[in-house]
């Protein structure tokens, strides 16, 4: 690394929101250099041992629409893929992949380290080099100044972390990493907002102890599904299953009888942990006439013995978690590998962010990832991969990459987190996204590939990819406007079983295919249409087709959105000043400083009829501005 | 709050005028005009014609069109100069909004016109006043609306959606929780109940709608201080049953006057004592309901018994002080005492006997009422609940159009979606958080 070089933009940390952001930053041509504790760690996945999942996979399939590395390297770690709500319709289905620790981080690493343009240093940052609120570059702990555009700060794993087990507590981060650091100290004094979360994990058993001869096997679907668009078929290592336990009587009576010993419970911890994540105390107190709980028995890799038991995360003391795992099916002889805990941590107030995932404070510095208030590897990574773009975009001084609400998962995500803010760790839900039918995991690319060539995130390769299908996917939706079917044709006999109303007269498959009761293959089977030879391609043309109501209403609601979203309210608006708004709304908008009228009619307690006065108070200012 | 569609709304006072204007703003202005006229209509031109409604006869006035930019919003604007008197305004209003047009805000015309520099600066601080005072007195309007039997109609309506959400989304999110499967027809039973309970409740809030008109005048005092006896006289005919007997009324007797033209509806109500009738209670407790949405109340006082204090008022409405008060002094000709004002509200001194004070109270209700003639009525409250109502009645209707099955799952929890988002204008918002939250209340997630 030579010191004396000035880096476009420098990347704080080496997780999920680093590599993305590095090598957005990267690929769109900036000097870009990543700066980690540890080289050994890039990429380590420190919680569950899988990728994706509902919600989740649609923000993995986007960054991988912008040409970024999660669904790649997932494809090449993962043991076992399933898609969820495979039955369910097109834009609920999720892909989910059980990931190999060890392989995630080789690829992960090997990917950092042969991206152009981007350079790795292993060092801890110690703080920033901020002039005139403008920051200018970073502080390395052995002294060395290092100077840059821009900086994006992902190291945000558990600071300030405070570990309980049982009634024990210490000061620390992920298990082995420090607790805090000089960054997160220096941060804290430059006036952000910085709250509180916590969370919780189960402990990690010895597979070699587990009967899993005894549990039911889950393996995965085949053909093994893939999450990004550029695998050929080729990536997977060998696949491995999943097993099922469940909570007993017995672990019932275990958790009752030393709900005093649990730390959530005595209330040492304060408030709840996350409402998707409770527990496995809290289940069986607050679910208490379920009998059994089911606890998913992970793999944690291909060499790995340990097993991640997802669903019975606990913050009793180590004994009682022995007793807890040994009183689960399948598991009577189980040794514990790492005990699991609860855990407190500092984030910073994601509402002092723009919508670039921009400082509101500090010029040029981007937050993202953990720091931000949420949880997950993929929420992370997305972050990271809008971050770092927007870093590289000022560095080039070319204008800010923003990701609606229409336009993907990631810009749910940053909406919600930057106008407001979160008083858990943020997950994504497919719920949370109201046009939840134009966000499909299938038509990622199509939100955002164009873009992301523009911006220049895009390979030539995975360009030409998206254009090829592109077009097949238009030549067989013309072909199939082209294709009529008439009463008389022969073997219809097969298409009106299937039909609500038989057939009266001539229609094209085009037309059929959007009645709900028709698929691609009835028209096929039952019609005797050629079926298009790429699946891919017909399963896409189906949802176009099928889907194309419902995508021309939410168009509408969009449009409503749009409107609102082109009224920007200036920076530091005085909000005081504003005759007729209440002090509650008053000390709403304040709180959230948001950043358009959309954002701020989707604050809790601003009404329409403030909105309305912030919309006359905000012409009024453009008035006077103009005069002036 | 849009920007960009089309808005009507009353430009003259609710009452019973000679004339009353409705105003259209907007881009389908014309086409709403000329659709229900059937006349090709001009710039600056009055014409004379009807309006139509499906070939209905509703009403006959003047047309006037006003092209953008050259109107008093900038937007196209048509006003129609009909007959007064509500019945007709209001089913004018109901034709067009059938046409695409929105009832408007309060306070929207004048905000559009500040927004397309129709207004200027200066003016400003008057149209945030404007917007401020009426949107109170809309939120009153709609509290009035929603009231009663209407109210809790619409919130057992929204909490069965609720849960059929919750169940629904639930199954989406979390697909590999130990979720009990839940049988696909009983989303379809419960998605047609919700259908069916929503045409009625559109039923009963269209009846509400037009009985929601008028301004409202809640008569309270102590037993036996002449309340009864006052409607009667205002109504000129006996509508209570007026005795000495204290706590002769216990429900709410409500009558429709007209007073030089206003309509007013004076609700009467039981007198205020602690009892121990519980009949009379529920009377009571309906009193107090009425006295938070009325326009003016009236306190009676039948001096010989009760002094009139600021304590004695705030005994009879409670701690509603936003209400504006009247006191009536009853029962003048048995009173011995001269009347002292020591409250600074208006007093006013009657005889239902010797009809003393009757006309003066007349004019001095005319007064206080006409003044506060906002043009934000009940009846535009109810109207507005009327529209949104049926728009989420058209989305549920999607919804049990379906295929109900497994594999339309997303579709149908998108047409829900937005019937809620229909009623979420009337009940208040529900986030998809709020949402998360019944579904982690409800079920066991946590894999």
């Amino acid at each position: 690394m030579d010191y004396t070089k000035r880096f476009d933009v420098i990347v704080i940390g080496g997780g999920h929101a680093g590599t993305e952001a590095a090598s957005a930053a990267a690929r769109i041509g900036c000097v870009t250099l990543l700066v980690t504790h540890s080289i050994e760690t890039i990429g380590q996945m420190s919680c569950n041992p899988a990728i994706g999942g509902i919600g989740k996979s649609h923000l993995v399939r986007e960054i991988d629409a912008c040409d970024g590395l999660m669904a790649k390297i997932t494809d090449l770690a993962g043991i076992q893929f399933r898609v969820l709500n495979q039955r369910k319709g097109p834009a609920v289905r999720a892909t989910r992949a059980q990931t190999d620790r060890v392989l995630y981080r080789h690829f992960m690493r090997n990917a950092i380290e042969t991206i152009p343009n981007l350079t790795v240093f292993q060092q801890p940052v110690c703080d920033l080099i901020v002039e005139q609120d403008r920051v200018a570059g970073v502080v390395l702990a052995m002294g060395l100044k290092l100077r840059s555009k821009t900086v994006v700060v992902t190291a945000g794993t558990f600071l300030a972390g405070q570990i309980h087990i049982g009634q024990n507590q210490q000061p620390g981060g992920r298990a082995g990493d420090p607790a805090s650091n000089d960054l997160a100290n220096s941060l804290r004094n430059r006036s952000f907002r910085v709250d509180r979360l916590k969370t919780g994990t189960p402990p990690r058993i010895d597979s070699r102890s587990v009967r899993l001869e005894l549990l039911p096997k889950q393996i995965g679907d085949h053909p093994t599904p893939y999450l990004s668009m550029m695998s050929i078929g080729n990536e997977h290592p060998k696949q491995i299953p999943c097993y099922l336990s469940r909570t007993t009587e017995k672990t019932r009576n275990i958790i009752l009888e030393n709900l005093h010993l649990s730390p959530m419970h005595t209330g040492l911890i304060e408030g709840v942990g996350p409402r998707y994540c409770p527990s496995i105390e809290d289940k069986i107190v607050r679910f208490a006439d379920k009998p059994t709980h089911q606890i998913f028995l992970e793999p944690e890799g291909l060499t790995s013995h340990e097993i991640y038991p997802n669903g019975v995360s606990t913050s009793l003391p180590y004994e009682i978690q022995l007793d807890i795992v040994r009183s689960m099916e399948g598991c009577s002889e189980a040794t514990i590998t790492r005990p699991g805990y609860a855990i407190e941590y500092d984030f910073f107030d994601p509402r002092d962010l723009k919508s670039t995932l921009e400082s509101k404070l500090i010029q040029n510095l981007y937050f993202a990832g953990q720091l931000n208030g949420t949880t997950g590897y993929e929420e992370a990574g997305a972050q990271g991969l809008l971050a770092g773009a927007n870093a590289a975009l000022c560095a080039l001084e070319r204008p800010p990459w923003i990701v609606g609400r229409d336009q993907g998962y990631l810009g749910v995500m940053v909406d919600d987190l930057t106008t407001l803010g979160t008083q858990e760790p943020y997950r994504m839900f497919t719920s949370r996204a109201e046009y939840r039918l134009a966000l499909r995991e299938d038509n990622a690319d199509t939100r955002f590939t164009e873009q992301a060539r523009e911006l220049g995130m895009v390979s030539e390769e995975r360009w030409k990819d998206y254009n090829d299908r592109r077009e097949q996917i238009e030549t067989e939706k013309q072909r199939l406007r082209d294709t009529w079917i008439r009463p008389d044709d022969q073997n219809l006999r097969t298409l009106n079983a299937v039909l609500k109303s038989p057939l009266i007269k001539e229609v094209t498959a085009y037309d059929l295919l959007k009645r709900p009761e028709i698929h691609y293959k009835d028209l096929v089977d039952g019609a005797g249409i050629t079926a298009h030879e790429n699946s891919s391609i017909s399963g896409q043309v189906e949802i176009l087709i099928k889907y194309s109501g419902y995508i021309d209403r939410q168009t509408d609601e969009i449009k409503k959105l749009k409107n609102k979203e082109q009224v920007k309210i200036p920076a530091g608006l005085n909000y005081s000043s504003i005759s007729g708004l209440s002090n509650e709304a008053k000390q709403r908008l304040m709180d959230h400083q948001p950043e358009t009228l959309a954002q701020a009619a989707r604050i809790s307690g601003v009404t329409p009829a403030s909105i309305s006065l912030l919309l006359v108070h905000i012409k009024k200012l453009n008035l006077m501005h103009l005069a002036s | 709050m849009s920007l960009d569609d089309t808005i009507v709304a009353p430009a003259t006072a609710p009452g019973r005028g000679a004339i009353s204007v409705i105003r259209l703003s907007g881009p389908k202005s014309l086409s709403i005009a000329e659709t229900l006229s059937k006349k090709s209509l001009k710039p600056k031109i009055v014409m004379y014609g009807h309006i139509l409604d499906d070939d209905t006869f509703l009403d006959s006035g003047l047309w006037i069109f006003f092209k953008a930019p050259h109107s008093f919003t900038g937007e196209n604007v048509v006003e129609f100069h009909g007959h007064g008197g509500p019945v007709v305004v209001q089913a004018t209003l109901q034709a067009m909004v059938k046409l695409g047009a929105r009832i408007a805000e309060p306070g929207e015309f004048s905000r559009r016109a500040f927004l397309n520099n129709k207004i200027d600066l200066t003016q400003a601080e008057a149209i945030s006043d404007l917007i401020n005072a009426s949107s109170l007195s809309a939120v009153k309007a709609a509290n009035q609306s929603l009231r009663g039997v209407f109210a809790s109609a619409i919130h057992e309506l929204v909490q069965d959606l609720i849960n059929v959400r919750t169940q629904i989304e639930a199954h989406i999110d979390f697909p590999d929780e130990d979720i009990d499967p839940t049988d696909i027809d009983y989303f379809g039973n419960q998605i047609a109940s919700l259908k069916s309970n929503l045409k009625t409740l559109i039923q009963s809030a269209q009846e509400g709608a037009r009985l929601n008109r008028t301004t409202e005048i809640v008569l309270v005092g102590a037993p036996n201080t002449g309340k009864s006896s006052l409607l009667n006289a205002l109504a000129q005919e006996p509508l209570a049953i007026v005795t000495d007997i204290p706590g002769t009324t216990r429900d709410l007797i409500r009558h429709d006057l007209i007073i030089d033209g206003l309509e007013i509806r004076v609700t009467d109500t039981a007198g205020i004592r602690s009892t121990a009738n519980q009949i009379e209670e529920e009377g009571i407790r309906r009193a107090k309901e009425a006295i938070k949405t009325a326009d003016l109340v009236l306190c009676l006082f039948d001096e010989r018994y009760y002094e009139i204090t600021e304590t004695t008022i705030t005994d009879l409405i409670g701690g509603n002080s936003a209400t504006r008060i009247g006191i009536i002094k009853t029962k003048h000709d048995l009173q011995i005492r001269a009347t002292v004002n020591r409250v600074g509200l208006p007093l006013i001194e009657i005889s239902t006997v010797t009809g003393y004070g009757l006309e003066h109270l007349k004019t001095w209700l005319l007064q206080e009422l006409n003044i506060n003639s906002s043009v934000e009525t009940t009846f535009l409250a109810r109207q507005r609940h009327v529209v949104l109502l049926e728009t989420a009645l058209n989305f549920i209707t999607q919804a049990a159009n379906q295929n109900i099955q497994i594999e339309t799952i997303d579709l149908i929890a998108d047409d829900l979606r937005l019937t809620q988002n229909a009623l979420s204008e009337i009940t208040g918002t529900f986030t998809s958080d709020d949402l998360l939250g019944a579904i982690f209340s409800a079920f066991c997630i946590g894999k």
